[in-house]
């Protein structure tokens, strides 16, 4: 009768045991490519339906950040920037032990072109008549201008196709959308950041020349030389 | 009976022997980490995070003389969204959405090469002829939100449409009639402004505003508002 016992028991025990095997297997084997493909890794076997909408406006969907400004900028310069964008997680990421997330197995590199344009100019209300100086022959003006502003900026939003180059090795995700405009942006950014006036300061302000000259010639004043005179910047001295 | 028994528990004491409980759950266990380990650390983290780029050189390609002035400056934000269903695995459908938005900069732009300016003999008086308006937006920011970065790049081959279809909402909501009155009102003032530093002052007639069509000779204007122009004469 004991033995009986044991004999059912070790029985239970081992269907128990299958149990868990098919709880097992059925965890790696349905559950995981499940949620592979739910988070991405997994293929796409075919698109059902497809819809395009647009952002709704009833519902405030838009964001105006500024009002209408009401000052007028002249532009009188406009500058074409080119810039490669070169993303190569191969320079950057280090990889430390400690740290999970540096843990990747293989690069992702792109190389985007962005086209930049930045329009050089002036707010007209930044000058005043006191900066516009006629000799008193009337053959000259000298006009004393601020150092010139970006009045407008901004990059090609249109890709060309087979202008981006991507490529992602190992395990690695590939480059979708996201990590191309993310780049742009950052290759604008840094665009930006540079004070380009220092390098096409002198065309500004021969631009400049040739604009004025022309207006005031449309004017009425032909025979004027315009002379353009850089405002010099006011240095606090200090306080003794 | 007593062989049949026997026969069960040697082969039940054999299976067990092989497979015991607490192995299976070792495997189990250390599978599920093996995995949650590789799919966070190859396939997810910091992949999208801290995107950083290369110091490249800027290239100046092009400086060119303009002669714009610009008004009525705002800055806009609009978005378009796309879904998509695929049919994942087990043939169960699953669905995808991406966003793309753009921020630009709206403004008017009037060109100086097509200011008309009509001086007025004897005078300090410029009569003048503002051209239309011209909308003009500036992409300051582009953005692309999706779900699942891998399908949309596959999906979705170029981001370009739904760019246009942006762009044209935000047109839609800043190009309108009011803005362009307010425009017009804008540039009169900045024309007037720049000629006042020059010390002359601007007169506007609506007459001379108004189309090409309806004022087609240029001297049409000129004479009737400057006599002694020689022109006029």
């Amino acid at each position: 009768m004991i033995n009986l016992a044991k004999v059912f028991y070790k029985s239970i025990t081992y269907n128990a045991m299958k149990a868990i095997h098919i709880i097992i297997y059925l965890l790696t084997c349905v559950l995981i490519p499940l949620s592979t493909s739910c988070s991405g890794c997994g293929s796409s076997n075919g698109d059902l339906n497809d819809s395009i909408n647009a952002g709704n406006s009833s519902k405030n969907a838009n964001v105006i950040l500024t009002h209408l400004k009401q000052c007028a900028d002249l532009v009188t310069t406009e500058a074409t920037i080119r810039k490669l964008a070169i993303y190569d997680t191969s320079k950057h990421e280090k990889f430390s032990w400690s740290d999970i997330s540096t843990w990747k197995y293989g690069d992702r590199k792109c190389i985007v072109p962005v086209d930049i344009t930045i329009k050089y100019g002036y707010d007209l209300s930044s000058i005043t008549t006191d900066n516009i100086k006629l000799t008193d022959d009337s053959t000259a003006v000298f006009i004393t201008l601020p150092k010139p502003k970006i009045i407008d900026a901004g990059y090609n939003t249109m890709i060309k196709e087979g202008s981006v180059v991507k490529m992602s090795t190992g395990l690695r995700a590939t480059i979708g959308h996201e990590v191309e405009e993310e780049i742009r942006r950052l290759a604008y950014e840094a665009v930006l950041k540079e004070d380009l006036t220092q390098v096409i300061g002198s065309d500004i302000k021969q631009n400049t020349q040739i604009l004025l000259e022309q207006i005031l010639h449309n004017v009425g004043m032909k025979n004027l030389d315009v002379h353009i005179i850089e405002e010099q910047p006011i240095i606090n001295q200090p306080k003794q | 009976m007593g062989s049949w028994l026997n026969d069960i528990r040697k082969k039940s004491n054999n299976k067990i022997q092989g497979f015991s409980l607490t192995k299976w759950l070792k495997i189990g266990i250390a599978a599920f980490i093996a995995f949650f380990v590789i799919k966070n650390c190859f396939f997810q983290s910091g992949d999208n995070d801290k995107i950083t780029i290369e110091p490249t050189p800027i290239s100046i390609e092009d400086v060119k003389l303009k002669g714009e002035i610009y008004v009525c400056s705002a800055l806009l934000e609009d978005y378009a969204t796309m879904r998509k269903t695929q049919m994942g695995t087990f043939l169960l459908p699953q669905e995808h959405s991406c966003v793309q938005t753009l921020r630009q900069k709206c403004s008017y732009k009037i060109e100086l090469d097509s200011i008309q300016y009509f001086p007025i003999k004897d005078s300090k008086e410029i009569a003048v002829r503002l051209p239309e308006p011209e909308y003009v937006a500036t992409t300051q920011s582009s953005e692309f939100i999706s779900d699942n970065e891998e399908f949309w790049a596959v999906a979705l081959k170029s981001t370009n449409g739904m760019k246009l279809m942006v762009e044209n909402q935000i047109r839609q909501k800043f190009d309108t009639e009011e803005n362009r009155a307010k425009a017009r009102l804008y540039a009169r003032s900045a024309v007037e402004m720049m000629l006042d530093k020059f010390g002359f002052k601007a007169v506007f007639d609506s007459r001379i505003q108004s189309s090409d069509k309806e004022l087609q000779p240029k001297e049409q204007g000129i004479n009737r508002l400057n006599p002694f122009n020689k022109e006029g004469k």
